[in-house]
């Protein structure tokens, strides 16, 4: 009694909230709720187990069968008898009375009834989905997944149910196969998508793979675009969030350098790609012995090939190591992934929603091995991703710019998915472009 | 309140005593309790309460609350991830790496209750130690270890062979 009780004051006092601005109508409405009120127990869906005195003499009664059900977990009647339970809490039993009552003072009454009620629980799969990727992104899971709380614990079954016969190991919650692919390499995740339909649909397609790819990235990326200065200044770029999918993990590993370095190459912020790795070069411009206008003609980007064909002294990558500030684990570790900040960076902790990245110390040796093939990515993707670059290119060289510094420099947008380009003006301002038509290959 | 007892009953219907803050180490259990705090404030708090986990049978209930008794002296080691090394041992402390040594089907009934009962520690490990025997398999070792048919047409596997071929 005392849920319903508490169930249906709650609703009151909403609707009493929202109309309280009339007048007639209100005195109309605040009377019949008044009556409502009074005669809740005749309305209530279980008043016959309270007034009833029938029910005691029943217990006697009660024939093996009864006791055996009762024991026996069945999943429709529990359903049947915890969607009661929902509902004697929501006050969703007296949503026809008062819906019928709304339509009669307002003839408008509907939205807002179905609006109280649908914030108690998730409907479709893909809500369900959801719940389970805040969960993969720390936030307890069962917290969300009843935004109001949950009566009994034993009213979670239902939900369990609902996962089964999906993915991996159709005999796990989904939630719990996505926790299991989390501690794996992206190289193994695809491997899973080869092993059959289910784990083909896990991973590569439909509701299910763009948490996978979002567990993923969160726990190799997001941090680069969402607590490092750097990058969120090329979030802001792009306007946009993400949208997850396995292409997108993989674009973004082989685009992230050009992407988050675009537009850095002046004398406040000067930070450049080599080998994997970012180095923030801001204090070194100063006293590199080649000019800083040598420095800030490749900054901004990824600068391997330069770095390489300068032949830098083994001191010269010493003196690199310090400044470092982003390590690809990939170059450091081929049974490692992702992109870790060493301590020379400066983190906005209050913004880091997703996995806290632990740090790491820049990495010794230089590989001065081609980018593209050590970040773990796919064939397919990868040689859509080198022509898409090489015919962009070519678009961008033959553009027509007056008053230019330099190169016009291309990058990928994998937020954006959208192929962009940045350049030096002769007055040192950074102007961004896009291309009208993507190239599709 | 410290040394109050929460009893567990499983699928089977057998009751384990748990001190209470073993079993708080469950949101499940936490949450429960919390519900019936604000509900009933002025109840009796040392009153022995009970929790009914109607999908958890006794001996994976046994092994869970093994599993919490033993987290109250010796907690776990945060586990890295993406994996570097391919044993559990080097991972995590001996006593969990022991934990998880059972046989398959168990350590699938130990995921699915540390995540009905939301443990993270246990899920961490469960999740782990399941991960481990996926780590650096072909698919087809996969299909063989998890006994899983393929369902898929000797082109279709091709297709998701190409599709998912790892770049060198």
């Amino acid at each position: 009694m005392f849920w319903l009780y508490m169930g249906t004051s709650g609703v009151l006092s909403d609707l009493v909230y929202h109309f309280g601005g009339l007048d007639g109508p209100t005195i109309l409405f605040l009377a019949t709720l008044g009556a409502i009120t009074i005669f809740r127990r005749e309305m209530s869906c279980n008043h016959c187990y309270v007034e009833e005195p029938s029910t005691d003499s029943r217990i006697g009664e009660r024939t093996e069968d009864d006791e055996i059900s009762s024991k026996d977990w069945n999943d429709e009647e529990t359903e049947e008898l915890l969607e009661g339970a929902g509902r004697y809490c929501s006050g969703a039993l007296l949503a026809p009375v008062i819906d019928n009552l709304l339509k009669i003072l307002h003839g408008k009454g509907n939205n807002m009834v179905d609006s109280l009620l649908s914030e108690h629980r998730p409907q479709t799969t893909e809500e369900i989905l959801d719940a389970a990727g805040c969960y993969c992104s720390g936030i307890p899971f069962l917290r969300s997944l009843f935004r109001s709380r949950p009566p009994r614990s034993i009213r979670v079954i239902s939900f369990s149910h609902a996962y089964n016969q999906q993915g991996f190991l159709p005999s796990l919650p989904l939630d719990a196969q996505i926790h299991m692919l989390s501690f794996l390499h992206p190289r193994d995740i695809v491997n899973v998508a080869c092993v059959n339909k289910a784990c083909n649909r896990l991973i590569d397609e439909g509701p299910s793979s763009s948490l996978v790819w979002k567990t993923i990235w969160n726990r190799d990326y997001a941090w680069l675009v969402e607590s490092w200065d750097i990058g969120r200044l090329a979030k802001e770029r792009s306007g946009i969030e993400p949208n997850f999918s396995k292409d997108f993990y993989f674009r973004f590993s082989l685009a992230s350098t050009n992407y988050l370095l675009a537009g850095q190459n002046n004398y406040d912020r000067c930070l450049v790609g080599i080998g994997g790795h970012i180095y923030d070069l801001s204090l070194f411009l100063a006293v590199h012995p080649g000019s800083p206008e040598t420095v800030m003609a490749h900054a901004g980007q990824d600068a391997t090939d330069f770095f390489a064909r300068i032949n830098h002294s083994a001191g010269a990558r010493q003196i690199a190591k310090s400044h470092c500030v982003v390590v690809d684990l990939a170059f450091v570790d081929p049974e490692d992934c992702g992109a870790k900040p060493t301590k020379a960076i400066s983190l906005d902790e209050s913004c880091t929603v997703i996995t806290a990245p632990a740090q790491v110390d820049p990495p010794s040796t230089y590989h001065s091995n081609t980018l593209i093939t050590k970040r773990p990515t796919l064939e397919r993707i990868r040689d859509e991703f080198l022509r898409e670059e090489i015919a962009h290119k070519a678009l961008a060289s033959s553009m027509d710019i007056p008053a230019l510094l330099g190169d016009v420099n291309v990058y990928y947008d994998p937020l954006a998915m959208k192929w962009k380009a940045w350049y030096t003006s002769k007055q040192f301002e950074r102007i961004f472009i896009g291309f009208n038509n993507n190239v599709k290959q | 309140m410290e040394d109050a007892i929460v009893k567990l009953t499983s699928k089977e219907g057998e009751t384990f005593d748990v001190p209470r803050k073993v079993a708080m180490m469950s949101k499940l259990v936490k949450d429960t309790f919390s519900d019936d705090d604000d509900e009933d404030d002025e109840e009796d708090e040392t009153e022995v309460k009970e929790v009914p986990l109607p999908n958890v049978t006794a001996p994976v209930l046994k092994k869970v609350i093994e599993y919490c008794t033993h987290y109250q002296d010796e907690e776990m080691t945060p586990i890295q991830t993406p994996l570097k090394s391919g044993t559990l041992d080097e991972l995590v402390q001996a006593w969990y790496a022991n934990f998880v040594k059972v046989d398959r089907n168990m350590l699938f009934d130990l995921v699915a209750a540390a995540n009905f009962m939301d443990i993270k520690p246990l899920l961490d490990l469960t999740c782990l130690a399941v991960s481990i025997l996926i780590k650096g398999k072909s698919a087809q070792e996969l299909r063989q270890m998890f006994n899983i048919s393929a369902e898929l047409s000797p082109e279709e596997q091709a297709e998701a062979q190409r599709e998912n071929a790892v770049a060198e």
